[in-house]
């Protein structure tokens, strides 16, 4: 079964009002559509998304489709046209400016007739939810890059989203919820109902927690994803001059050794003093002759006496008094407030315990001195801050040209890196017993401690049978995603590299250094190398993409924004070949310096089976020139937008007047 | 009963007071990474140390603490606990002038301190007693660094020492 894109047309929007047929060639593979920038092309792929799901359009979002000024209208439409099995269907969205209102209507031919909702065909309702299209239309920067870095979770999202994992997640919030339900009809009286508030308190406040963290780590994986470039592109610019200045590169190693080593002895000296602090006793100090003195007394006082208690525990489970007499209860009373006026055996224990730390601390530990501690302490930072300063030096030297860009370096290094470790250390850490909500930011600590409040309130409301099943199934469900992605992952990797031995070695797109995926995890992990050039990246991403739609009956098409972007040329020429191979529906936004070796290319290779169009605002530049083109070109012309078909407009297409 | 960090003072007039978590958060490894100073726990027996060391208290109603950061002393504090728990105690005795004479009185005080069924060793009440020195140190700590939270792990410890030896 196959979904293609047939066109789309817009009227009273931000975006000039265009009408685009796709189709017009008769071909359905790769469509080029060159649109300059400014003419509605993050409207138009936004609301072609929308055309294909069912979207809650807040009135600050239907704001941003208004077209502006002398342009604007009451109402606008968007309507996409797509075909299933040759069968053609529409999606309409309305407009309403003045009361910030939309609607949908949908018209399928062979379900007969306009409908007032939104209904997709039956062969593809069940299939084609928010998490599909997000795969489908795809940004080069925005969503194939990230799948390569090893901070981002790309790729394995979108193994979860097209895979439908995510499905057994709603299994697992309705589980929740009907416990959540069960326990809360459960009411109790008095302080059981006091406790049970202060858990669901707590519990709200770590589920709070959770998901600020959750939002917490989204944005810094935005902020790492948006930083690589420049910090990637910058660092190998500052690496390349020091690079090329031999004798200050080597002198750097040599300080960077030096304050390797010093810092390494700061650090263990700092700890070394931390532990000496704490041992109370291996230093001169008023303490030490306190706890010495406070173990003397208890020496002559001859405490704990635990064994007095011992004896007197023997005698009291005994018959008869090591008199000879029977113990009657009058004398068990007796014996017991004797016992009574002795330490117990744990309250000895404490004492014994006392005694053996500050024995320990004062005889077996190395004595220290703190103040010889402090005066090393303060030699090494000396040291440390003096090497810094000339590792510094030196580079500003060698980078006294790229100063600034130095500098940004840094900080972006510095805040990278926290971020990073946000991400791949905090939000990880284990649980520990000390955690609250408010003093960790782990997920899996928090998780862990929304699970035994769960248990604890589950206990006091008595709904124990039902967490506990709840739980069981949780952690099957759980078991089988995992299990299924780890499947799944393995089976596209493998589906992907042997595309990539037919498409970039046999099909001589990158027949000397072609790139194989390692494994997918989180992200995409290449073998033998961390990362690769952005064309590389760009072709394996779309690869991946592709594998995974490929897994469904349907055959879908892929929409791609900024293909090419930051490709240089011989990368761009790959990149075109590479799509004339694809066996997809493929469309791609395209700009005019975006033409040399990519759709040019492309061209070249693909005469016959593509479309190029090139839409435009009107203006008499743009006018002046369509009206130049051969009159068999199909034109599709409004009072503020024009679509021109054909590749001889779209080669020439250009803006040459500065408005 | 559990560890926690003061948070404010409730009367600060001159609006001065630094809470336990600002004014070790520059040293804390977090923010310098050579600092041996991780948790919470750290910094509260850093202060109680210094509170005990000067036989500093200070009241605990007048002052809001944040929410408990531990139940009980941490892997890496267990060996400190006998030891603060054999400071309190001799602090507790002196406090009621009770002497090594008296060993019926010593006992009872012994066994209304400690608490075995608490992580801490101790009954609620002294783990006030333990919070009001840990006040006493964290406010010395804030005089003696000029109301400013300290920069550098370096002179953090430096300035430490010499109190901690004086």
């Amino acid at each position: 079964m196959k979904l293609n894109l047939l066109g789309w047309k817009c009227e009273g929007l931000r975006c000039p009002d265009f009408n685009f047929e796709l189709d017009n060639n008769g071909s359905d593979s790769a469509t080029f559509l060159q649109m300059p920038n400014g003419t509605g092309k993050t409207t138009t792929l936004r609301l072609l998304k929308r055309s294909l799901y069912k979207h809650d359009f807040k009135s600050t979002e239907i704001d941003q489709y208004k077209a502006r000024n002398n342009e604007y209208k009451k109402e606008g439409f968007f309507q996409a046209k797509f075909s299933v099995e040759g069968n053609v269907f529409y999606t309409t969205i309305k407009f309403d400016f003045e009361k910030k209102t939309y609607s949908y209507s949908s018209s399928s031919t062979n379900q007969g007739g306009q409908l007032s909702t939104f209904k997709l065909p039956n062969e593809i309702e069940n299939i084609v939810d928010k998490e599909l299209v997000d795969l489908l239309f795809v940004d080069l920067e925005l969503d194939v890059k990230p799948m390569f870095r090893s901070h981002q979770t790309g790729a394995q999202e979108a193994i979860r989203k097209f895979c439908k994992i995510n499905l057994l997640k709603n299994i697992i919030e309705d589980f929740e919820d009907y416990k959540n339900k069960k326990r809360k009809e459960n009411i109790k009286s008095g302080n059981i109902q006091t406790e049970i508030n202060t858990e669901e308190t707590r519990r709200n406040k770590i589920l709070n927690k959770i998901l600020e963290v959750e939002k917490k780590a989204e944005e810094y994986k935005k902020y790492l994803n948006e930083t690589e470039n420049e910090y990637v592109e910058g660092k190998r610019r500052l690496d390349e001059i020091l690079e090329n200045d031999t004798l200050r590169k080597n002198k750097i190693k040599e300080y960077e050794l030096r304050r390797d080593n010093i810092k390494s002895k700061y650090d263990e000296i700092l700890i070394k003093n931390f532990e000496s602090i704490k041992s109370i006793g291996t230093y001169d100090s008023n303490l030490k002759t306190e706890i010495i003195k406070f173990v003397e007394d208890l020496d002559e006082m001859g405490l704990p006496e635990e064994e007095v208690r011992i004896f007197f525990d023997k005698i009291l489970k005994k018959q008869n008094c090591i008199c000879g007499e029977l113990l009657t209860a009058e004398k068990i009373k007796i014996i017991q407030k004797e016992m009574n006026s002795f330490i117990s055996i744990k309250e000895a224990g404490i004492i014994t315990a006392i005694k053996a730390i500050v024995s320990e601390n004062i005889n077996k530990k190395e004595q220290v001195d703190l103040n010889l501690n402090s005066k090393k302490i303060q030699e090494y930072k000396q040291e440390l801050d003096a090497l810094n300063t000339n590792i510094k030096l030196v580079r500003d030297r060698a980078l006294k040209d790229d100063i600034e860009l130095s500098k940004k370096i840094e900080d972006l290094k510095k805040d990278r890196e926290i971020k990073s470790k946000f991400l791949d250390e905090i939000i990880n850490q284990e649980w520990k017993a000390r955690h609250n909500e408010e003093n960790t930011e782990s997920l899996i600590s928090l998780k862990e401690q929304k699970r035994i409040v769960d248990k604890k309130l589950a206990e006091l409301s008595g709904t124990k049978d039902i967490e506990e099943k709840v739980l069981k199934l949780t952690e099957i469900i759980e078991d089988a995603m995992q299990e299924a992605e780890i499947q799944i992952s393995r089976e596209i990797a493998l589906e992907c590299n042997k595309k990539i031995n037919i498409m970039f070695v046999k099909e001589n797109i990158e027949q000397k250094n072609p790139i194989f995926i390692n494994s997918i995890d989180k992200n995409i992990v290449l073998d033998g190398q961390s990362e690769a050039s952005t064309g590389q990246e760009a072709r394996i991403g779309i690869l991946f993409l592709l594998t995974i739609l490929e897994r469904s009956t349907i055959q879908f098409p892929l929409i791609v924004d900024t293909p090419v972007k930051g490709m240089d040329s011989a990368a761009k020429r790959r990149t075109a070949k590479f799509i004339s191979e694809l066996k997809s529906q493929f469309l791609c936004f395209v700009i005019d310096e975006d033409r040399p070796n990519f759709t040019d290319e492309f061209f070249n290779l693909n005469k016959k089976n593509s479309n190029f169009i090139t839409a435009f605002r009107r203006s008499d530049e743009f006018d002046k020139m369509a009206n130049l083109e051969d009159s068999n070109q199909v034109k599709n012309l409004s009072y503020n937008g024009q679509v021109v078909h054909g590749y001889n407009f779209f080669s020439k297409f250009t803006e040459r007047q500065d408005k | 009963m559990s560890f926690k960090l003061v948070e404010k003072k409730l009367e600060d007039n001159e609006g001065i007071f630094i809470s336990g978590k600002d004014f070790f958060k520059k040293i804390k490894s977090e923010d310098d990474s050579s600092s041996p100073i991780k948790y919470d726990m750290d910094i509260f027996i850093l202060c109680l140390i210094l509170g005990l060391k000067y036989d500093q208290k200070k009241p605990l109603k007048e002052y809001k603490f944040y929410q408990s950061f531990s139940p009980k002393y941490i892997d890496t504090h267990l060996q400190t606990k006998p030891i603060i728990t054999a400071l309190l105690l001799s602090r507790i005795l002196k406090s009621k002038n009770v002497d090594k004479n008296e060993k019926e009185k010593v006992k009872k005080i012994l066994q209304e301190v400690l608490d075995t069924n608490d992580p801490t060793d101790l009954k609620s009440d002294y783990i006030d007693l333990m919070h009001e020195y840990y006040l006493g140190g964290h406010c010395l700590l804030l005089e003696k660094f000029k109301y400013k939270s300290p920069d550098e792990t370096s002179i953090f410890f430096d300035k430490y020492n010499k109190l901690i030896t004086n």
